[in-house]
């Protein structure tokens, strides 16, 4: 399997304003120590930062603890290992039929698992021809809300989801 | 109520159940068979609707690890939820062969060896969910002994530990519940795993499978032929050469005739202002040559234009950017455009321009007729106005105060606020300026013209249902979508200079908007090609034209909804598309190509390789993204110029050719085919069935590999009969030998044809090899005839194709890495110049020019990013004037480097001193220094004064 990028994690310890800490990797394992403490993998390294930085954005209750790490694992697993166009659809499909419902990830607010996913699915948005963001319209509205926040997307472009293919192309205004 | 869903003999389904008796829920379980349509198992399914879809994150729920256990209970089910069970999922269930995979899951089965050391449990004495998780994966591994054998051998601890865990009773239950005492407990488990889970197939580089066959290559039935087919191969063969038709020779001027096959082919026109790169090549203008070549070979009356599109905004920036007037701009691109397109025989019949009065006469009568139809209306547009610049601001020429409620952002796009990231219309923005001048712009109302979409949407409902079957998938598709969404008004007059007028009082120095004018540009450049333009555009009533457009698919609702749109609207029988060919986007590497930011490889860096235009026409042809994005890769060329081109293509042919110079004196032998000759000859007839009808739909992809398939058969028909051998084996052989030989040569003659299209340069050498002439393709009759019969002689066979060598690749490969503008050397913008030999005035001169450029620069408005390279190049000139002026200064007084200025001021500085002392009453032997000083300072002043030293002064010529 391949490992993620550990730009995902600079970027969410940056986000949530946690210090990074000093990040090893090992046979394909992240390892953080900040402070003496010492996290072994990404889901824990990802709970340190929600620690460290006193965010918010991290569980309420077990059920959303359990949700949490469904997520960051998810992210892990098959977003950041979707390496071909037909594992791409593949995920997207799934993942637009679970955001027909649902306005983020987990429970009814903005947490740690949009952030993630967010930074984990920005090449493949990014990538996206007009007709495929249509067809994966919950993964796109879902995607373009987390956008939003500039201090979330950092780096990351901004990915046009305007379904008018000409308005892309010739603006109606001047 | 909580259930758990799952199925059986799946590990991952035991992790559920084994946590739910555990914990003592109680939850009920439902397990599906396997037939049962429910793509992802197990999954937890909450009381509120919700579902957990991981497993580990279920058992997570259904008993939560104490809280001091958190992270290492988190750490080991991350370690199994990333490696353990994908992997194993990988290597048992889908049976890929992989080292690498197979040595990360030893790598983490020792870690969790070491971790668990002597205890009974992972984490102190306690039984968590780490267990639960581990356990169930590596349970029908523990439980086969060939698995076990290959994964648990170095294991001792954990073999103990699940003897341990196996032998409580409530494992012993749960087992039960989900392998049900199966046999089939093992590898099958893992196969149930993949099967019901989500994971993506991982892509390995070690994979030991068999070497990948071409997936989107054509399905070849080989060595399946008919009695049939062989049948029609002789008949064929024996045909009398004289009866086939002749290509028809070039006419000077190439008009529709009636009750013949009129083809009349355009690609879409490359906009003027940048250099085109490979993407856009293959996208139209190299498509639509094959194509041209391909119907001009069917003997169809073809007419292929294509040209520069030169109007527009684009066009004012790039003019400002280089400091060139938009004429001059054009003229200089469109040549560049020339050039580019010369070197890859693309075979236009006519290249033109869409700056050319027939282009302005065209688009004002076109209007005209619309407006005259009802089709366009005008209407007020608040825009903002610079008064200094004297021009309309576009959106991003505007900045201002985000006019979003709760944004306080004071650099707000015209289009966008960066600090919301809302959209904002630009009339809104508090306290706007100009991003040019910085002045504020006013908002004013002009009026422009629209053309009534929504009024010729029935018109274009019913033609797009008559006509879009012939098109490219993606265009009709694109182009449906456009029509669903429904159509609105669209501006097509913009307040710019650079284009055509617009013919009516009160809008005359209002112009056409880019979109509207350039598909014109089809109808004047075909008219600058010939007087007679209006045959192809309109056709009389027994003339039938077929119109072919070319393009990448951003331009499809150009092509499928406007431009059509346009052309109904003026309602005169105007020729419109029957078939869009739309192609998919090419990548270079694994990024994008992008002209504006130089990545890629562009038309003048192919023409700097050595690589020949025929093989980057090749490789483009066999890339080109036909269905879906397809990638440019050197690597791959290289293998498809060594592998295709090469030792199939280029082998085959050399190999017949030079064996009829040695061995039969440069004459095709004499042939007696058997039945195994004729069943060559059926199996080629068919690929060149299979090349007719992937070309006729412009599957240019697939024509190619027909081409392989051919020269594949004859390569592998010689290997089988070795002519070379036969010819040694007295008379009978030498026929067989001989008939081998001529076959082939014969093949090399066809393929000589069918290569044209794709390689125009090679075919035309191969012909010149064999001393033969293109063949006229005939879709109605498709056949082999014995084109070179016996007796007939050949030229000088040399090789086609070179080897292209991976050092070569790498070179080019690094490159072309970057930008464009970053690889030529030295850059563009840098502001490094080269100063050596340069004198002085030289130097003012450069300055004072640099100056103008500047002013020139800013007082036409142009943008920061435009003029900011041009200041640092002044400011860098004028440095280097100081230093060399300060030099000549310092040659002439070397002693003194101060200006006079300066000396004047240290005078006064030190007389001031001096009088202060002896006023202060100080003793002579305090002032009498600073006096010393002073004269010092005095004779310094004279000397320089005397002398008339122009003192640098920073930029003065630039300046004036």
């Amino acid at each position: 399997m391949v490992t993620i990028s550990p730009k995902y994690l600079n970027q969410i310890a940056q986000y949530l304003g946690a210090p990074l800490g000093k990040i090893t990797q090992k046979d394909n394992i992240y390892t953080r120590v900040n402070n003496n403490q010492t996290s072994t993998g990404t889901i824990n390294i990802i709970f340190s930062f929600l620690k460290d930085s006193k965010s918010n954005l991290g569980p309420n209750d077990p059920l959303q603890e359990a949700a949490m790490f469904q997520w960051l694992e998810y992210g892990i697993v098959y977003a950041a290992n979707a390496n071909n166009g037909q594992n791409v659809k593949v995920l997207l499909r799934d993942l637009n039929t679970i955001l027909s419902t649902q306005t983020y990830l987990v429970g009814h607010r903005l947490t740690v698992s949009d952030v993630f996913l967010y930074y984990v699915l920005a090449d493949i948005m990014a990538g996206l021809s007009s007709l495929d963001k249509e067809k994966f319209l919950n993964v796109s509205r879902w995607y373009d809300n987390i956008q939003q926040d500039a201090a979330l997307r950092q780096k990351n472009n901004f990915v046009d989801f305007s379904s008018n293919y000409l308005a892309n192309l010739v603006p109606a205004r001047h | 109520m909580t259930t758990i869903i799952g199925n059986e003999n799946n590990p991952s389904t035991l992790k559920l159940i084994l946590s739910n008796n555990l914990a003592n829920k109680k939850y009920p379980v439902d397990l599906k068979g396997p037939n049962e349509d429910c793509p992802y198992l197990p999954y937890l399914a909450l009381e509120s609707g919700e579902s957990i879809f991981s497993p580990n994150a279920a058992i997570w729920l259904l008993l939560p690890p104490p809280d001091n256990m958190l992270g290492k209970v988190r750490e080991i089910l991350e370690l199994e939820s990333i490696i353990l069970a994908p992997s194993l999922a990988a290597l048992l269930g889908n049976n890929i062969k992989s080292e690498k995979l197979k040595s990360s899951v030893l790598s983490a089965l020792q870690k969790l060896n070491a971790d668990l050391g002597d205890s009974n449990f992972f984490i102190k004495d306690t039984l968590t969910i780490a267990d639960v998780s581990v356990f169930s994966t590596l349970y029908p591994i523990f439980k086969t002994e060939k698995l076990s054998k290959d994964y648990l051998i170095e294991s001792k601890n954990l073999v103990r530990w699940l003897g341990i865990l196996e032998g409580l009773p409530v494992v012993k239950e749960s087992i039960e519940t989900v392998f049900n005492q199966k046999p089939n407990i093992g590898a099958q488990s893992y196969q149930v795993l993949m099967q019901s889970s989500k994971y993506p197939i991982p892509q390995v580089q070690d994979l030991k499978q068999s070497p990948t066959t071409e997936k989107d290559s054509p399905k070849h039935e080989i060595e399946n032929v008919t009695p049939e087919e062989i049948q029609a191969a002789e008949i064929a063969w024996k045909k009398d050469l004289k009866t086939l038709s002749k290509l028809k020779n070039p006419e000077k001027v190439v008009l529709p005739k009636p009750g013949e096959k009129n083809v009349f082919i355009t690609s879409a026109l490359p906009y003027v202002n940048n250099v085109p790169h490979l993407g856009n090549i293959i996208g139209c203008v190299l498509s639509a040559d094959v194509f041209a070549r391909y119907s001009r070979l069917c003997n169809n009356n073809t007419l292929f234009i294509c040209g520069t599109d030169e109007y527009g905004t684009a066009t004012e920036t790039k003019a400002l950017e280089e400091g060139l007037s938009c004429q001059a701009i054009c003229d200089k691109y469109f040549k560049i455009h020339e050039e580019i397109y010369k070197w890859f025989n693309i075979s236009f019949d006519q290249f033109g321009r869409t700056s050319t009065p027939f282009q302005t006469e065209i688009t004002q009568n076109m209007f005209l007729q619309l407006s005259h139809n009802g089709f366009m209306f005008t209407q007020s547009v608040d825009q903002l106005h610079c008064e200094k610049c004297d021009r309309f601001l576009a959106d991003r020429f505007v900045e201002g105060g985000c006019p979003n409620i709760g944004c306080t952002y004071e650099d707000a796009r015209g289009d966008q606020c960066d600090g919301c990231g809302k959209l904002v219309n630009a009339i809104e923005l508090k306290n706007p300026r100009c991003k040019i001048c910085k002045n504020t712009p006013k908002v004013k109302t002009s009026c422009q013209f629209f053309i009534d979409l929504p009024k010729l949407e029935p018109l274009l409902h019913h033609w797009i249902k008559e006509s879009s079957s012939g098109w490219s998938h993606n265009a009709e598709v694109i182009s449906k979508a456009w029509l669903k969404e429904g159509l609105k008004p669209r501006c097509i007059t913009r307040d710019l200079k650079w284009g055509i007028p617009v013919p009516l009082d009160g809008f005359r120095n209002k112009v056409f908007y880019v979109w509207f004018d350039a598909p014109m540009g089809y109808l004047s450049i075909c008219k600058s090609y010939t007087e007679d333009y209006e045959k192809w555009w309109r056709p009389a009533n027994d003339t039938q034209v077929k119109l072919y457009q070319f393009m990448a698919k951003d331009n499809v609702p150009f092509h499928g909804i406007l431009f059509p749109a346009i052309l109904l609207g003026a309602n005169k029988n105007y020729l419109t598309v029957s078939h869009i060919m739309a192609t998919e986007y090419l990548n270079y590497e694994d990024g994008k190509f992008s002209k504006s930011r130089g990545i890629g490889v562009f038309g003048n860096d192919a023409r700097d390789t050595k690589i020949p235009s025929d093989v980057w026409r090749f490789y483009l042809l066999y890339v080109r993204p036909e269905a879906q994005d397809s990638c440019f890769s050197w690597v791959d060329l290289a293998t498809k110029n060594n592998s295709e081109l090469l030792n199939n293509l280029g082998n085959f042919i050399n190999r017949a050719l030079i064996f009829v110079k040695n061995n039969f004196n440069k004459t095709i032998p004499k042939m007696e085919l058997n039945s195994e000759d004729y069943t060559l000859l059926a199996l080629c007839t068919k690929e060149l069935k299979g090349y007719m009808a992937s070309l006729e739909k412009c599957k240019l992809r697939d024509g190619i590999r027909h081409i392989l398939a051919i020269s594949r058969h004859g390569n592998q028909y010689m290997q089988v009969n070795q002519p070379w051998v036969r010819i040694k084996e007295g008379e009978q052989g030498k026929l067989r030998g001989g008939t081998v030989v001529g076959l082939c040569a014969n093949l090399a003659c066809l393929l000589a044809t069918l290569i044209l299209p794709y390689m125009p340069e090679t075919s035309s050498k191969l012909k010149s090899q064999i001393n033969c002439k293109d063949v006229v393709l005939d879709a109605d009759n498709i056949q082999i005839v014995n084109l070179l019969p016996t007796g007939h002689q050949i030229g000088d066979p040399q090789p086609l194709f070179e080897k292209i060598e991976p050092e070569l690749i790498e070179e080019y490969k690094k490159k072309f890495a970057g930008s464009q503008e970053s690889r030529n050397s030295p850059p563009k913008n840098n502001v490094q110049l080269n100063f050596n030999g340069v004198d002085k005035d030289m130097l003012e001169e450069a300055v004072a020019k640099q100056g103008m450029v500047v002013r020139k620069l800013k007082e036409g408005g142009a943008d920061k990013s435009i003029w900011q390279p041009e200041v640092s190049k002044l400011l860098a000139l004028k440095q280097q004037l100081i230093k060399i002026s300060s030099e000549d200064d310092a040659k002439k007084k070397p002693t003194n480097k101060l200006d006079i200025k300066a000396l004047e001021e240290e005078v006064t500085k030190q007389g001031l001193l001096v009088r202060k002392l002896k006023e202060g009453g100080e003793a002579k032997s305090v002032w009498e220094p600073e006096v010393k000083k002073l004269l010092a300072l005095k004779q310094q002043l004279a000397e320089a004064s005397g002398v008339p030293v122009q003192p640098p002064q920073k930029g003065k010529k630039g300046k004036k």
